[in-house]
């Protein structure tokens, strides 16, 4: 494994360098200027030309790119053009909510996703099948903002059971803070977890047709393991996959779910750094969330080697 | 293995009766915490204690002190106390804050001040003079943002005592002091460095900053030696930022937000119509008027104002909380000119009419508007309004950076605005970007416009600004090259348990506002 982290190395960098320079030149192309925002609707192009000389905007994009990068191999990611602030720590302060928010999503992904596709791909009873199937349909065609709203509604306002507004860190409060995690992480994970139960009921299913579970089944194999052993464990290859890409979704799906709970996270934060044209931030977070989505693809596909013996890593 | 099977599913079953009755018993507290944090209330005397939970759709922003901002409003008058308070719903009865009184001398050009004693910022120093000729300084830095530059860039600002100051001006400050002083709150000399990134956010007033997370929240202590006795009441604020308008109708409904400010006003109406537990406040009065830029024939500019349905905006955007008098003025203004309102009422017949006569008909109007629910709803009843008397309106929606680059680079064309009404034409004419006889956002430019507009700026007494605004008010009618097309308080919502929330130029004063026993 490790030569293949190693033979990766080249290309995952160039696909950083080459990201970085994207992040960097794509919301400078957008038409806008930070120093507006700063100054406000009222300021004159004079306040506007002093603020953007102070935020350092008037210096040639070659010389702002290299300061930037240079910036990021010393661990100084910038500094926000809203805020004054180290971009650093305006991330720092959303990380821990944002990755509390993608692990306890992610865990219910995996449980539920995994958890549906079984029950769907082998159950025996046809009302079961059909319950599951209809949930799980139910939960294809919802988008996490709807789950969300319902969510809001029924535990927040109808039965006013769990919080549904603003955030306390796990961290610092467990009992509290994961009060105010359920809902959040409910809403992402449910909508996501419908496709990867898919995914496992279809392949489970196409499994059991196979020759060599006949076989087990001919050579009396009890049924329990036929399952675990040799169906569920064959069926999850295309559910690893998709659970490695529905993390990514799962950063990107935090955006919407965080305006919706009111959570201060980084999605949250790439919205409103967007919107201000705070570049600085944009372009950190790009690369950022970049830099996960290709940790998330080398990460699966060692997991896929580990569960089907017939992918070498190489 | 069967007989194996059941007491694991019995243990299977214990276990997740007992994890859902844990999380029962812990969601209760969750959401009880919330609750406890606040003093219940109903209609009675003011109790001490108790927190606030402000939520605002947009994130404070603490570079912007000197400035009326939406993403101020609801922390920053109770950090950072100006000498004078004024409200927009009462523009010519400003209140003492810092300062205990002021004497404008009678050709206008210069005020004494006296400073009120005992004050002390939250570091502990006195406040004295020394401080407000410190602030009028900072303000007028060409980085600094502040919406009374125009005014300050012609003061001079003198400590004439301890708890004194003197100001000479070179334009009367008759109509312009209070709304000026009120917008320029007092800054602390010794850690004015920390304010630009807001690691040090250090005022006179009520309440201490306790923490400041940029972009999300401020929470604020109580200031246990605030110059006025017995106040504040509450003990705590968190001004918390939740962008989105429904999540804030959530935190109101759920019992986490008891003020909440940037939500639309059809969310806030939902909230507030029949409920016990919440209703409107009114903030910062705004206009929202069309600049006419991009049309050259004056007929045509008058065919807009008759074309325009200000009543149905007023309606359905706006939800009838505004007014559609048609004038760019605050009606709270002394100098109100009452007379000249209502010149541009909906009369399509008559902007048909003036179309014809200007053989205008199917003339292209493009109308640039910031990326806003309200404006992009505004716009939609403009658009169809233009239509129907036989214009054809053409939109350019643009993010704000886009925007408010665009408008300060002076490029002209038409657009609908928005714009505080912080004080008095006289105040306005030189501050407000729309009409502003310097640094303008308009491109309309006439020797009559700066003659009349100088003559509101020049005047010093009470007749003379008010016959001066109503010239000036007959020839902005008779030019059109705006319409403020509604008038309107922000929309916020707060809960009927509290009482006393002033909200002033610059935004929320808390140091009254209480729970009620």
């Amino acid at each position: 494994m490790t030569r293949f982290l190693i033979r990766r190395i080249p290309s995952v960098a160039l696909v950083l360098v080459a990201t970085s320079v994207i992040a960097f030149l794509l919301p400078r192309l957008v038409p806008g200027d930070p120093a507006a925002v700063v100054a406000g609707p009222d300021a004159s192009a004079e306040t506007i030309a002093a603020i953007r000389t102070e935020l350092g905007l008037d210096r040639p994009l070659v010389s702002q790119y290299f300061d930037w990068i240079g910036g990021l191999f010393t661990g100084d990611l910038g500094q926000s053009l809203r805020f004054n602030r180290p971009v650093s720590e305006l991330i720092g302060d959303r990380l821990v909510s944002t990755l509390e928010l993608a692990l306890l999503s992610g865990v219910l992904l995996i449980v539920f996703g995994i958890g549906l596709g079984i029950l769907a791909g082998s159950t025996r009873s046809r009302w079961a099948r059909v319950l599951v199937e209809g949930t799980n349909t139910g939960l294809l065609a919802a988008p996490p903002f709807l789950v969300g709203l319902l969510l809001i509604l029924l535990f927040g306002v109808a039965f006013r059971v769990l919080p549904t507004s603003g955030e306390v860190a796990v961290l610092d409060d467990p009992g509290i803070g994961i009060q105010y995690l359920i809902l959040p992480a409910l809403a992402l994970a449910l909508p996501m977890s419908a496709g990867v139960a898919r995914l496992v009921q279809t392949r489970m299913l196409a499994v059991r047709q196979e020759d060599f579970i006949d076989l087990a089944v001919s050579k009396g194999v009890p049924p329990r393991r036929i399952d675990v052993r040799h169906v569920l464990r064959n069926s999850l290859g295309p559910a690893v996959v998709a659970i490695g890409i529905r993390f990514g979704d799962l950063l990107a799906g935090a955006v919407v779910i965080e305006a919706i709970f009111a959570r201060n996270g980084l999605g949250q934060l790439a919205v409103s750094g967007a919107q201000s044209a705070d570049y600085t931030v944009v372009q950190v977070l790009i690369v950022g969330a970049v830099f996960i989505a290709v940790i998330g693809q080398l990460l699966t596909e060692v997991v896929l080697a580990a569960l089907d013996p017939r992918v070498r890593l190489g | 293995m069967r007989k194996s099977t059941t007491p694991r599913r019995r243990q299977a079953g214990v276990a997740v009766v007992a994890l859902a009755s844990l999380l029962a018993a812990g969601c209760s507290s969750a959401v009880n915490q919330a609750e406890e944090a606040t003093a219940s209330g109903g209609s009675g005397e003011c109790q001490q204690g108790g927190t606030v939970v402000a939520a605002n759709s947009s994130a404070p922003e603490v570079s912007r002190v000197f400035a009326q901002s939406a993403t101020n409003l609801l922390w920053v008058r109770a950090v950072f106390e100006p000498l004078i308070n004024v409200s927009t719903a009462a523009l010519d009865d400003p209140q003492p804050a810092l300062a205990t009184e002021w004497e404008i001398s009678d050709d206008g050009l210069s005020a004494v001040l006296q400073l009120r004693e005992g004050v002390t910022f939250h570091s502990g120093r006195a406040f004295t003079a020394d401080d407000v000729v410190f602030t009028i300084q900072q303000a007028l830095d060409p980085a600094t943002v502040s919406d009374v530059k125009a005014i300050l860039a012609g003061w001079e600002v003198e400590a004439t005592g301890e708890h004194e100051v003197t100001i000479t001006s070179a334009t009367p400050l008759t109509d312009t002091l209070a709304s000026t002083l009120a917008l320029t709150p007092i800054v602390d000399s010794e850690s004015y460095a920390g304010l630009a990134d807001g690691s040090q956010l250090v005022g006179t007033g009520p309440f201490t900053v306790e923490s400041y997370t940029p972009g999300a929240d401020i929470v604020l202590a109580k200031n246990t030696d605030y110059w006025q006795d017995g106040l504040p009441y509450l003990d705590r604020i968190e001004s918390t930022t939740i962008g989105d308008s429904t999540a804030q109708v959530s935190s109101l409904r759920s019992g986490r937000a008891q003020l909440s400010s940037g939500l639309t006003v059809q969310d806030a109406l939902s909230v507030t119509e029949g409920s016990p537990q919440f209703e409107l406040l009114d903030t910062i009065n705004g206009t929202y008027p069309i600049i006419l830029d991009a049309v050259e024939d004056q007929r045509v500019r008058q065919a807009i104002g008759y074309a325009i349905d200000k009543d149905r905006i007023n309606e359905q955007v706006f939800g009838g909380r505004g007014t559609t008098d048609g004038l760019y003025w605050a009606a709270a203004s002394d100098t109100y000119p009452e007379d000249l309102a209502g010149a541009y009422d909906y009369d399509p017949e008559q902007a048909r009419q003036l179309i014809e006569e200007a053989g205008a008909a199917g003339t292209e109007v493009p109308i640039t508007i910031i990326n806003l629910p309200v404006i992009a709803a505004e716009y939609e009843i403009i658009a169809n309004n233009l239509t129907e008397v036989g214009l054809t309106p053409s939109l350019t929606a643009l993010a704000p950076p886009d925007y408010q680059q665009r408008l300060s680079a002076g490029t002209g064309g038409n657009f609908l605005s928005l714009r505080g009404l912080n004080g008095s034409p006289s105040f306005l004419l030189q501050t407000n970007a729309d009409l502003r006889l310097e640094g303008a956002h308009r491109q309309f430019d006439t020797p009559e416009y700066t003659e009349l507009a100088t003559a509101v700026i020049e005047a010093t007494s009470p007749e003379e600004s008010a016959e001066a605004v109503y010239e000036l008010t007959e020839y902005m009618n008779e030019q059109a090259f705006l319409h403020s097309l509604v008038t309107a308080p922000g929309a916020a919502v707060q809960a009927t348990d509290l009482q006393d929330v002033d909200v002033v130029l610059g935004g929320w004063v808390p140091a009254a506002t209480c729970y009620t026993e």
